[in-house]
C-alpha cells in the first residue's frame, strides 16, 4: 500500500520538476505532437471521408478517439510519383485465419473500415485492385493499422513511400481517376 | 580498449561492461563473422566471456524473421533495439528503399548482430546449456507469445519458425524449416 505522504511528496516532487503535467494528465504528449504534426484541415475540404489523405488516419481514428472509429484506413494513390489518387479500387484484406473482407476507395483515394465491419486476426495481408489490375503488398501487416504510418513520402530505407497501384508507365495513364461527387463528402 | 572481430568458434569475449560493444560493432559494420571484445591492456579485473550463435548461414534463420518479425510496422524500424533489416523491411543503405529487393550481406550481418546484442549474458547461458529452456531470451519469449508483446504470438513450440530459431542457438540450423517459415510473407 503506498503511504499518502509519500505520494504528496512525490507529486510536490514531480511539480517542482516540470513533469507534473505528464503524470497527472492522460494526455500522451507523443501522440498529441503527432496529431499537432498532421498541421491544419485543408480549409476547402470538409472533415469527413475526403479530408486529409495520405495522412496516418488512425492517430484520430482510434477507439476513445473523438473521431468515428475505424480498425484500418489509409489512402491510395494511381501511381508511386503524383499525388494522383486510387478511385474506386477495392482493397482487399485476408487475415491470418483466412477471414476476407474488401474495402472500397473513395474519389480522393480514401479507404476505412469502420469497427465492426472487420477485425482481423493479425497480422493480415492487403491487395489493391482495380479493374485488371492488382498489386499485393510485399509483406504482412502485424501491428498497423494506418497505411501511411509505414507509407509516407520520400521512399526511403524506412519506408516504401506512398501507397500506389503501379509503377508502370504504360499501365498508369490508363487508370481512370474520376472527380468527387457532391454526396460524397457526407459520411 | 579494442573492438575487434574473429572467427574464433563463437566466442566473444570482454569486461562485462563492454557487452554494450556488441551494438557498436553493428555502427561500425563488422564482417561477417562471430566477434570478439577485448580490453587490449588487459586492464579490468573482471572478463566475461560471451558465446554467440554462428553466423554461418544466419541468412537463413533471418529470411525466416523477416516476414513474421521484420516488417516496417514492427521490428523493421530504425527505434527498436531488436532492428532486423532487409528486402520487403528496414534498409541498411542510406539510399535504399524496401521495394529494392533481396536482402545484402551488409544487412544480414547487422541484423546478425543486433540479435545477439539483444541479451549476450543470456544467450550464452542458453548456448552453453545446448540450448535448453530457449525461453530464458525474450526473443523467444516474446515470439512464442510467453511475455507481452506487441506483434502477439508468431510461433508456437515445434513450428517452423520456432525450430529455426531454437536449431540456430544450438548450432544447427534447421533449413528446411527456416526455408518454410520464410514463406510465410507471401499473400495467401
Amino acid at each position: 500500500m503506498v503511504r499518502p505522504e509519500l505520494t504528496v511528496a512525490a507529486l510536490v516532487l514531480a511539480g517542482a520538476s516540470g513533469c507534473a503535467p505528464a503524470i497527472l494528465s492522460p494526455v500522451d504528449p507523443e501522440h498529441q505532437q503527432a496529431v499537432e504534426a498532421l498541421g491544419a484541415e485543408d480549409p476547402s475540404v470538409p472533415i469527413g471521408p475526403l479530408h486529409r489523405p495520405g495522412q496516418p488516419c488512425m492517430l484520430c481514428h482510434d477507439v476513445g478517439d473523438p473521431a468515428k472509429t475505424f480498425t484500418i484506413a489509409g489512402t491510395v494513390f494511381r501511381d508511386n510519383v503524383s499525388t494522383a489518387p486510387l478511385t474506386d479500387a477495392d482493397i482487399l484484406f485476408v487475415d491470418s485465419a483466412g477471414n476476407r473482407f474488401v474495402s472500397h476507395t473513395n474519389c480522393v483515394g480514401n479507404f476505412f473500415v469502420g469497427l465492426g465491419q472487420f477485425e482481423p486476426v493479425w497480422p493480415f495481408w492487403v491487395t489493391i485492385r482495380q479493374g485488371a489490375n492488382d498489386s499485393p503488398m510485399g509483406s504482412p501487416v502485424h501491428r498497423e493499422r494506418s497505411c501511411a504510418a509505414c507509407h509516407f513520402n520520400p521512399a526511403g530505407p524506412r519506408t516504401a513511400g506512398q501507397v500506389y497501384l503501379t509503377s508502370d508507365d504504360f499501365v498508369v495513364p490508363m487508370i481512370p481517376v474520376r472527380a468527387c461527387r457532391p454526396d460524397e463528402g457526407n459520411i | 580498449m579494442t573492438v575487434g572481430a574473429s572467427t574464433r568458434g563463437g566466442r566473444v569475449t570482454g569486461p562485462s561492461s563492454l557487452v554494450i560493444g556488441l551494438g557498436l560493432a553493428v555502427v561500425a559494420g563488422l564482417p561477417a563473422c562471430e566477434g570478439q571484445i577485448g580490453d587490449a591492456g588487459g586492464r579490468s579485473g573482471v572478463r566475461l566471456e560471451l558465446l554467440a550463435p554462428t553466423r554461418t548461414n544466419f541468412e537463413r534463420v533471418a529470411d525466416a524473421m523477416q516476414p513474421h518479425c521484420g516488417t516496417l510496422d514492427c521490428h523493421g524500424q530504425a527505434g527498436r533495439n531488436m532492428r532486423l533489416f532487409g528486402g520487403r523491411g528496414l534498409r541498411l543503405a542510406p539510399d535504399g528503399n524496401p521495394l529494392d529487393g533481396d536482402t545484402t550481406p551488409a544487412e544480414y550481418d547487422a541484423t546478425f548482430w543486433s540479435v545477439v546484442g539483444l541479451e549476450p549474458e543470456t544467450l550464452t547461458a542458453v548456448i552453453q546449456d545446448q540450448g535448453a529452456d530457449p525461453e530464458r531470451l525474450s526473443l523467444i519469449r516474446k515470439a512464442r507469445g510467453h511475455e507481452r508483446h506487441k506483434g502477439g504470438t508468431l510461433m508456437n513450440v515445434g513450428d517452423d519458425l520456432d525450430r529455426c530459431l531454437t536449431s540456430w542457438l544450438v548450432g544447427g540450423i534447421a533449413e528446411a524449416q527456416c526455408q518454410a517459415a520464410a514463406m510465410y510473407g507471401e499473400t495467401p
